[in-house]
């Protein structure tokens, strides 16, 4: 039966199984040489968060995110910084100025990804992110965080379908809501981004600017740079185009599908929707106030947001993050002025 | 003739001393840079010879007030960092910390989210006891035979973490109210392949360690720990079960679904390291029961309660304290709301390899120097819990 | 185990002189609690260790909780222990005692001498809230470094500007964060404007 040394015996008998069987068995040959080879990271697998756009020809246009700031608040590192992007009137142009994310802070933890109601920020599963510095190299801005919709399905082919599948409906859904009231508005929104989320951005003239042939980019850079700077060029010359346009509600190029609610257009300013929204109850004047973007970061949509307060059921008025404090003042002074505060 | 260095004085023995060696205690200064604490742990020793007299356990190296930290972000925004609790266990961290919100929140949880995270915390036990045993076995001076084995069983269950969750370690996996993610099919046949195949490992394991004369000689009557001293200084996991106590907080509380499971929980005699390493290797063998329980039960339906919101999740004022048997003891979160409601006012921690420590001293004295790091390894420690 | 108004009724008939109260979590947790005054909380945690009816042989988790000050009552470090029985396989019992927060008279007994697994969470809870334990064996620093003076998680508690400051790119964006309006938690706001006026 036993022996001294029995057990021993029986454990080199092991290691050694182990140690032939690791040139003929794969099982017991786990190495893999890394850079040579890679092992296939799952789909589901994250690291880091970047931006979708939608269309390659514009990316910051075609951006899905619309600088609701829900990510920023939400991260529980804090690592996400937003600044929206405004023209030089002060008019939100629902997109970010600066978008930066620190990931020498970020976690990974994909709780931005969670809680954008936009389909705008997901995780990315590039893994190799040295550099050469710990400042400034290891901070994001929009261009490296910019990523295309076709990049994002193809690292991840299943929830990338979801998504678009998503999307799709809810822009029909919009549209179909959004015929009654202004047909050309729909049909002027249609072309812009069908996948887009937000209401259509503001239809800019595509002004070609021409990079010098011997500026300094690669190819990545001088199409973004082009699509950058032309946006700028565009936003330079909206105001001029939706000055008359602001005027008559009817004529419709910034229209966004509205539902009853005329002011219900986040393209327009405070001052304007709110008189837009001057003959009406109470709750539409406070949703008037509201910055439009439906982005639930109150626990509501605009309407709902509005209601609640409306009715009691929400008494906090700081929750509307695009609004910033324009909106949480304006919603103190309706309420004051209601004589419901 | 060698002229003795200025100051040293050539050695006398003491006047009076009849040719004996005065000796004296001495204080070593095990760790925090020391491959055997686990992390960065230190315990100041007083030695007589080779034998331990004293030993007190200093800690806080790694202490980052994770619990102020919670009180300053919402309720979900701590959700990741218990992932950095116990680094080792994260599946079984997220579930205790949604334990104690659903408690407090009273938020019914869907059964087959219920199924996912009884697979999800018993993976963790499986590569959590795999892995310390091959740690303790590391502290032995086995090198890092018997650790490279578990790690490659690991390697498979944190694959099915990562096509799961997205994350090998930091899983980040369940939520108020169920798991963000859903188990796929394929999820499923993964989980049950490695259900199949662990035995098989175990059982080389077994082969390996269990009757080794030399792990033998090591653990046997080494650090023991009695039942009474165990139940009294709040001993829990497998070391309270080494030493007999009987006390599994999956019977006791049966939270989740382990009601309805089947499964023995085994029970140590003496208490020593070796029992503490037998325990485990016995626990193992019932989580594969448990799985494969678990995996052919599991029924179709939601993965997360679908009335609790992700943002502005609120709870009642109040306070409650939600705990599960984690691989390594009893995990528990004490937590305190008030007005408001939207953050925690009071967030604490119950660490089990923290309270687990409170013995360390007891279970050495007595002991040579190399037995401690050996009694340290079967205490299982992670510093990012200790600490936290 | 029996509804939280036997218990007390029990424990007030085994120590007569203690001052009970019951005190309610929340309605989903029901976990009610037991506050005992300072003088009697040995005599009641003994009792419910010793009594073959509880045999709270098994004290849990120990910790402490910061009350500022309010409107309508004055503030108090509360101390709380969560106690289940390993025999019976019951619990649990919760016990909590509480304390003024001044610093000189933030002192509760120690439990210690009960359940040797008060020890660590006791120290614990010294340090980072400063209530003093009488008759704790061993009442030291535990997390913090011995030299530290303050009690980190106090509410009141601000930590110093400077505190193990090194630049990283974050500190930029905080600043800016704040100069342009941006929205940050209102805790981390107020820290950098204290550390701006320093």
């Amino acid at each position: 039966m036993g022996f001294i040394g029995k057990g021993l015996f029986e454990g080199m008998v092991v290691t050694a199984r182990n140690f032939v069987g690791s040139y003929f068995d794969k099982e017991r040959l786990v190495t893999v040489q890394y850079p040579e080879e890679r092992v296939q990271v799952p789909e589901n697998s994250r690291t880091f968060p970047f931006l979708v756009f939608d269309k390659d020809s514009d990316p910051v246009a075609s951006m899905r995110c619309v600088a609701c700031k829900i990510c920023e608040v939400e991260c529980p590192p804090q690592c996400i910084y937003i600044v929206m992007d405004r023209d030089e009137k002060g008019k939100p142009q629902q997109r970010p100025k600066v978008f930066d994310i620190d990931i020498s802070v970020c976690m990974q933890c994909q709780i931005c990804v969670e809680v954008c109601p936009f389909d705008a920020i997901k995780m990315d599963n590039n893994y190799e992110k040295s550099q050469y510095g710990r400042f400034d190299e290891l901070v994001e801005h929009l261009p490296e965080l910019l990523k295309s919709n076709e990049f994002y399905n193809k690292i991840k082919p299943t929830e990338a379908t979801a998504v678009d599948a998503k999307l799709k409906a809810d822009a029909e859904k919009k549209a179909k809501k959004a015929a009654p009231a202004a047909k050309p508005a729909a049909t002027a929104a249609k072309p812009a981004a069908p996948a887009a989320p937000k209401p259509a951005p503001v239809a800019a003239p595509t002004a070609k600017i021409a990079i010098p042939d011997d500026a300094p980019f690669t190819p990545e850079q001088r199409q973004w740079l082009s699509g950058y700077l032309s946006t700028v060029a565009a936003s330079g010359v909206a105001p001029a185009a939706a000055a008359p346009v602001a005027g008559t509600p009817a004529a419709p190029a910034t229209e966004a599908p509205a539902g009853n609610w005329p002011w219900h257009d986040p393209g327009l300013g405070m001052q304007r929707r709110l008189d837009l929204a001057k003959e009406t109850p109470i709750a539409d004047k406070l949703m008037a106030a509201m910055a439009q973007t439906d982005c639930h970061a109150c626990g509501y949509d605009c309407r709902g947001y509005a209601d609640a307060i409306a009715t009691g059921a929400e008494t906090d008025l700081s929750l509307c993050l695009p609004g910033e404090a324009e909106t949480a003042n304006m919603l103190k002074k309706l309420m004051q002025e209601a004589g419901k505060l | 003739m060698i002229q003795p260095l200025t100051d040293a004085k050539p050695y006398t023995l003491t006047p009076g001393s009849n040719g004996v060696i005065e000796t004296q205690t001495l204080e070593v200064s095990i760790g925090p840079q020391h491959p055997s604490t686990h992390g960065v742990f230190r315990m100041d020793c007083v030695l007589d010879g080779e034998s331990v007299v004293a030993l007190k356990p200093v800690m806080g190296y790694l202490h980052r007030n994770h619990e102020q930290l919670a009180e300053r972000m919402a309720w979900l925004g701590s959700m990741p960092y218990t992932d950095r609790l116990d680094y080792f266990n994260s599946m079984t961290n997220n579930w205790a910390y949604a334990l104690a919100v659903e408690k407090l929140a009273g938020i019914k949880v869907p059964d087959r989210a219920e199924y996912i995270r009884v697979i999800m915390a018993e993976l963790t036990r499986l590569l959590n006891h795999s892995c310390v045993i091959g740690f303790m076995l590391q502290d032995l001076g086995a090198w890092g035979t018997p650790l490279l084995y578990a790690f490659r069983e690991r390697e498979r269950i944190l694959d099915l973490y990562e096509a799961v969750s997205g994350s090998r370690m930091m899983c980040n996996y369940m939520r108020f109210g169920g798991v963000r993610v859903n188990l796929t099919d394929e999820n499923l046949a993964t989980a049950k392949d490695i259900a199949t195949r662990f035995p098989r490992f175990l059982d080389e394991f077994e082969k390996l360690l269990t009757n080794n004369e030399v792990l033998l000689a090591r653990t046997q009557r080494v650090g023991v720990l009695p039942k009474e001293l165990a139940i009294n200084a709040g001993i829990s996991g497998p070391m309270a079960r080494a030493s007999g106590v009987d006390y599994d907080l999956r019977k006791v509380d049966k939270y989740g679904v382990y009601g309805r499971l089947e499964f023995r929980v085994p029970l140590g005699d003496i208490g020593d390291v070796y029992d503490r390493y037998y325990i485990r290797v016995l626990e193992m063998r019932e989580s594969i029961k448990i799985l494969q329980q678990a995996l052919r039960d599991i029924p179709q339906g939601p993965h997360i309660a679908p009335e609790v919101k992700l943002r502005n999740f609120k709870i009642p004022p109040g306070d409650g304290y939600g705990r599960i048997e984690g691989p390594k003891g009893e995990l528990g979160f004490y937590l305190v709301s008030d007005e408001g409601g939207k953050q925690p006012y009071r967030y604490h921690v119950r660490p089990p390899s923290f309270i687990n420590l409170t013995i360390l001293e007891d279970m050495c004295v007595g002991h040579k120097v190399a037995d401690v790091v050996v009694i340290l390894g079967s205490v299982d420690i992670v510093l990012g819990e200790v600490d936290r | 185990m029996e509804a939280i108004e036997k218990i007390k009724e029990i424990a007030a008939q085994a120590v007569p002189a203690a001052k009970i109260e019951i005190i309610n979590s929340t309605p989903a947790a029901q976990q009610p609690a037991l506050l005992v005054d300072r003088e009697h909380i040995y005599a009641v945690g003994k009792f419910f260790k010793e009594d073959p009816r509880f045999q709270m042989d098994f004290c849990s988790c120990v910790t402490a909780v910061d009350y500022l000050p309010k409107a309508d009552k004055s503030g108090c470090i509360e101390v709380v222990y969560h106690l289940y029985s390993v025999a019976q396989k019951q619990g649990p019992i919760v016990l909590k005692v509480r304390a003024p927060r001044e610093l000189d008279q933030c002192r509760v007994p120690s439990l210690t001498p009960l359940w040797r697994a008060c020890e660590f969470q006791e120290r614990e809870a010294y340090d980072l809230y400063g209530v003093k334990f009488d008759g704790h064996p061993d009442l030291r620093r535990i997390l913090m470094w011995d030299e530290f003076v303050d009690h980190p998680m106090r509410k009141d508690y601000v930590p110093p500007p400077d505190y193990e400051w090194e630049p990283t790119p974050h500190d930029d964006t905080l600043q800016r964060a704040v100069e342009e309006g941006g929205i940050m938690p209102p805790t981390a706001r107020e820290e950098l404007e204290k550390a701006k006026k320093k």
